[in-house]
């Protein structure tokens, strides 16, 4: 017996976002991997490159692909959570350059960055979605 | 801008589930409009009133500030 396909729209697109990050998690960390190795190939490395970005860029299309189909009220809820964690993420980066510059602290990892990004967008998301509801 | 979606959803006797299923938009989007925290686009406006058999300016009405 087959499993039936989902009619809810809403279901389906969060399957494509999950699927979407699956994928390129996958990409993304055997690209890392190989390049951990040091290959000396340049084409390997910039196949490697090319292979994480592409992870990244597909699982960021469906994203938008998501928040396109939604109604415009939800758009407009993703734009505003969207510049509120843009700002946050700008006043991190700024804050740890001058924090790097005043010696307080040495390095903030790219990572810190990119993990900072998504923590303020889904914080975002949370405060955008319970002010318009109230 | 003001709007006299919640007298005249009443009057329809429609939930803001119904209201917004009926123009393609969540439940959300329909309170969102009605406490005023969102002013629909034109499509949208032109939609709520097309359901009530209205003119859009019957709904929607701007304020001095806007």
């Amino acid at each position: 017996m087959g499993v039936r396909p989902s009619s809810n729209p809403g279901v389906r697109l969060l399957k494509h976002v999950v699927a979407s990050f699956v994928v390129g998690l996958v990409a993304v960390a055997t690209a890392a991997r190989v390049l951990d190795g040091d290959p000396e190939s340049v084409v390997l490395r910039v196949s490697m490159v090319a292979l994480g970005l592409g992870g990244f860029l597909y699982w960021a299309w469906v994203v938008s692909r998501v928040i396109e189909a939604q109604d415009e009220f939800s758009r407009r809820l993703h734009l505003v959570a969207l510049a509120i964690a843009f700002a946050a993420t700008g006043l991190f980066v700024f804050t740890a350059w001058l924090l790097q510059h005043a010696h307080f602290i040495y390095y903030v990892p790219l990572w810190t960055v990119l993990g900072t990004m998504v923590l303020a967008w889904w914080l975002s998301i949370v405060v955008t979605t319970r002010y318009y509801a109230r | 801008m003001k709007n006299r979606l919640r007298v005249l959803r009443a009057e329809q006797n429609w939930s803001q589930a119904e209201l917004g299923m009926r123009v393609g938009v969540s439940r959300q989007a329909i309170n969102a409009i009605e406490t005023g925290k969102y002013d629909p686009g034109l499509p949208l406006a032109m939609k709520i009133a097309r359901v009530f058999v209205r003119k859009v300016e019957e709904v929607f009405e701007l304020e001095d500030g806007d």
